[in-house]
């Protein structure tokens, strides 16, 4: 009897914790972004971040990668490639259907990718990035989907788990034209509910989503209710309201909050190292003083990165030492020893090459052309130029800072008209060093190190449509020497993604990039 | 009246043309377009960039595109965002009431603190309360609307917890509006201090006092009464500065409203869209000022419009 009992007790405690370690479905969970979006439909978005963060939530990519790296099945549950990487095979998953009710197939695939490639006015945004590389896209069965590539692309899949690469409906974007962009019709766990401007985004469940993808670990329907993205631009505004309650998750957290939030218990703060170039500052070959390899080099032995990260970032990132961030396995080590610290040095490498104070003004000259160079800031973003400005001041050089924003920042650096333009990117895929570093860049935007040997052109091509991992990683690695040995660019930091969510959030997941968040196994403890 | 109500209206199209010619070319003067703010999101080649330029008519001369804006204008058509499409008319018209509701509210918040208290001030003239009255005025008048709205987030929202930030509805209302107000209320009880210490001196309160009226009677029926008109005029001129306040204070709180819609073009170089709330703002200015105008003649017996 006694052991019955006690068997009796052991079950319902067993069942008590099960139920209470079971995620309860209901609520509404509302993310605090910094920016509104223009455009909720993949098809027609600018790229912009915030953009793909709710339409992530709308629409299923074929793939998924999470934050180790791995793929997993999205709308296509198993995928090949032919031995060049210029032809992928995808079976696509059975029994989805869009928001209004259209079913899913391998047609919807196809009419998609057909879209890319032919529709003119599709230029830019998240999609933009394939239509240069797409030959065709046919539905061989039902189920089947082949893509043939203009050159090889080992990395299609990461391409492809971009969170802003979702499937649309083609069908109802044809009906209802650019409105699509704010009438957005996908597959995912949430559906758009409404937009109102200038205040927030609800997206609310789909009931009918019951396919979700393993990265998830929950194949639905979603257990929020409602999933609301409130836009508030201010840092501090937005900081408040989740410590208020009215937000449950915010990311771009100002540095100097988060140290703070990391002692209240209320909530729990994520650190991510983002994959991509890290922050720093392009030398910009075509102009002088920075054509001078002395004063390149220079300018990276005077840049005392624990300085800066330590005064500017409360020593929350790390500094970086190259083309590429540490995230990737084809990063470089050994460029760590390069340029160390060593103001002496600078010196030296200036005096050297003829550049000295000849005035006693405490700049620097040459053939009586002074020692000057413009840092261009992007503002919010650049906050170290000014630490990179005293550095530089202090070895000799009249250095300055240009203040843009936005767009005034885009053309100040496409004009190639200053030394030192301070840039970042993040992308998941190695192969986008190319946009940051190839000519085709010149006088666009981001690439401003207006190098004028096709060396750097040649080696990048021919790494990415190396299909070979091992001979790909040794071509990166050779990239990234060539680019420090000419002193291209000066590194600064490592880029750290500070995000900080109610502690009883819990669930969601985070994308490969470490920037997008997936709430579809979201849900409040 | 009716034929000065008709000619003031006639004198307001060259006003909103002349506006709408100005913010054309200031928008096109600012370095950077549309496309490049595409490109702080997304990394486009040359070629892209130019054949974007020639979808969006960026590369037209800029007398072709405010000819087309202008025609498209004169259609009732205010075009649509280059960003998401979205029709500026309807970005308008749902953001329109927000902004509204602030500057209204600010408006109340404004006559309700600043006219008493430069009342106060002029009564208790050369008093301690005036003294009082007029230094929470400068501080009011100094105090940076962005500023003020942190800190009123950061005692009444997250310290206290009284009212929230973010929201619809009445109660998300007040702090944003107090912090917007407070500036106009400090210049309200600045002005009706001034004309009210000067009506105290007038005649007519002389004999209001002198027929044994109460103070009270004294202060609000007679001397007030001959700075409705003054008030009046500043509250008419004060609504483009709290027009201008909403920008900012909207963006603080995060507020829907015409001023984060108008941010956020700026910044994108959405020119559609910075035409058409500049537009609307600035006809709504010119509407306001009119009504005022009108309402001298019902304040006022002595004011008639031929």
């Amino acid at each position: 009897m006694k052991l019955v009992r006690t068997l009796i007790v052991t079950l319902a405690l067993g069942l008590c914790l099960f139920a209470l370690s079971q995620p309860t479905s209901g609520g509404t969970m509302v993310f605090a972004g910094n920016q509104e979006p223009s455009s909720i439909d993949p098809l027609l978005m600018s790229g912009n971040v915030n953009e793909r963060e709710v339409a992530a939530q709308m629409f299923e990519t074929l793939v998924y990668m999470d934050q180790d790296q791995v793929v997993h099945p999205g709308l296509a549950v198993s995928w090949s490639s032919s031995d060049d990487k210029t032809e992928w095979t995808f079976d696509v998953r059975q029994g989805v259907s869009f928001h209004n009710g259209d079913p899913f197939s391998a047609q919807s695939v196809v009419a998609q990718l057909e879209f890319v490639r032919n529709d003119e006015s599709l230029i830019g945004g998240a999609w933009g990035v394939l239509k240069p590389l797409l030959v065709s896209a046919e539905a061989v069965d039902e189920d089947t989907v082949v893509v043939t590539l203009k050159e090889p692309r080992p990395d299609l899949l990461t391409d492809l788990a971009d969170p802003g690469l979702g499937i649309t409906n083609i069908a109802h974007i044809e009906r209802v034209g650019q409105d699509a962009s704010f009438q957005p019709i996908g597959t995912g766990p949430f559906k758009f509910k409404e937009w109102i401007s200038g205040s927030h985004i609800t997206l609310e469940r789909n009931p009918d989503w019951t396919w979700g993808s393993t990265v998830f670990d929950h194949s639905g329907p979603a257990y929020l209710d409602e999933l609301v993205f409130r836009f508030i631009p201010e840092a501090q505004t937005r900081l408040a309201t989740l410590e208020t309650g009215e937000t449950h998750f915010l990311d771009l957290l100002p540095f100097a909050d988060i140290q703070r939030l990391y002692q209240d218990s209320r909530f729990t703060v994520t650190e991510f190292l983002l994959p991509g170039m890290p922050q720093m500052n392009y030398l910009n070959t075509r102009i002088s003083p920075t054509n001078d390899l002395a004063v390149r080099q220079a300018i990276n032995y005077a840049t005392d990165k624990q300085a800066i990260i330590d005064t500017v970032y409360f020593g929350l990132v790390e500094p970086a030492y190259g083309p590429l961030s540490r995230a990737f396995p084809e990063y470089d080590p050994s460029l760590e020893n390069m340029y160390p610290y060593d103001p002496d040095m600078a010196i030296q490498l200036l005096e050297e090459a003829g550049w000295v104070d000849s005035n006693g003004d405490g700049v620097r000259e040459k053939d009586g052309e002074a020692l000057s160079v413009v840092i261009v800031e992007n503002k919010s973003w650049n906050d170290w130029v000014y630490v990179l400005q005293a550095l530089l001041q202090d070895i000799g050089f009249d250095a300055e800072v240009l203040t843009t924003q936005g767009p005034s920042n885009t053309a100040a650096i496409a004009s190639g008209q200053y030394a030192v333009p301070s840039m970042g990117d993040v992308f998941a895929n190695v192969t986008q060093m190319t946009r940051d570093w190839h000519s085709d860049g010149y006088g666009t935007f981001p690439s401003s190190h207006f190098w004028d040997d096709p060396t750097l052109d040649e080696l990048l091509e021919d790494a990415q449509t190396e299909i070979d991992i091992d001979v790909r990683t040794e071509k990166y690695v050779n990239i990234q020497n060539y680019i420090m040995e000419n002193a291209l660019m000066v590194p600064i930091f490592e880029l750290f993604f500070y995000a900080a969510h109610a502690n009883n959030l819990d669930g969601f997941v985070v994308d490969a990039t470490g920037f997008y968040k997936y709430f579809a196994a979201a849900h409040f403890n | 009246m009716a034929a000065y109500l008709v000619k003031r209206l006639a004198f307001t199209i060259p006003v909103l043309f002349g506006i709408t010619v100005v913010v054309f070319f200031v928008v096109a003067l600012i370095p950077g377009d549309a496309v490049d703010a595409m490109m702080t999101q997304i990394k486009l080649s040359a070629d892209q960039m130019a054949q974007l330029r020639r979808q969006l008519g960026l590369d037209d001369p800029l007398l072709v595109q405010l000819g087309r804006y202008l025609g498209d204008l004169f259609r009732g058509d205010f075009g649509r965002s280059v960003f998401g499409y979205h029709p500026v008319a309807g970005l308008i018209l749902a953001n329109l009431p927000a902004t509204v509701q602030l500057t209204v509210a600010a408006m109340v918040i404004a006559m309700l603190l600043g006219i008493p208290l430069g009342a106060l001030a002029a009564v208790r003239q050369n008093t301690g309360w005036d003294l009082l009255g007029m230094f929470i005025a400068l501080v009011g008048i100094s105090v940076p609307g962005f500023w003020l709205g942190l800190m009123l987030i950061q005692l009444f929202a997250v310290g206290l917890g009284w009212l929230p930030i973010t929201g619809t509805g009445l109660r998300p209302l007040i702090l944003p509006a107090f912090a917007l107000g407070v500036a106009e209320a400090a210049i309200l009880a600045r002005l009706t201090r001034a004309n009210m210490v000067e009506a105290l001196r007038e005649d007519f309160v002389r004999t209001a006092r002198a027929k044994g009226l109460n103070q009270g009677r004294v202060v609000w029926r007679h001397a007030f009464r001959s700075t409705v008109i003054p008030v009046m005029t500043m509250l008419g001129m004060q609504f483009g500065t709290l027009l201008g306040g909403a920008v900012v204070i909207e963006n603080v709180f995060a507020r829907q409203g015409l001023g984060t819609l108008v941010t956020r073009a700026v910044i994108n170089r959405d020119a559609p869209v910075v035409q058409g709330v500049v537009l609307v703002a600035a006809a709504m200015y010119v509407l306001i000022n009119l009504l005022v105008d009108v309402l001298y003649g019902f304040l006022d017996p002595r004011i008639r419009y031929e």
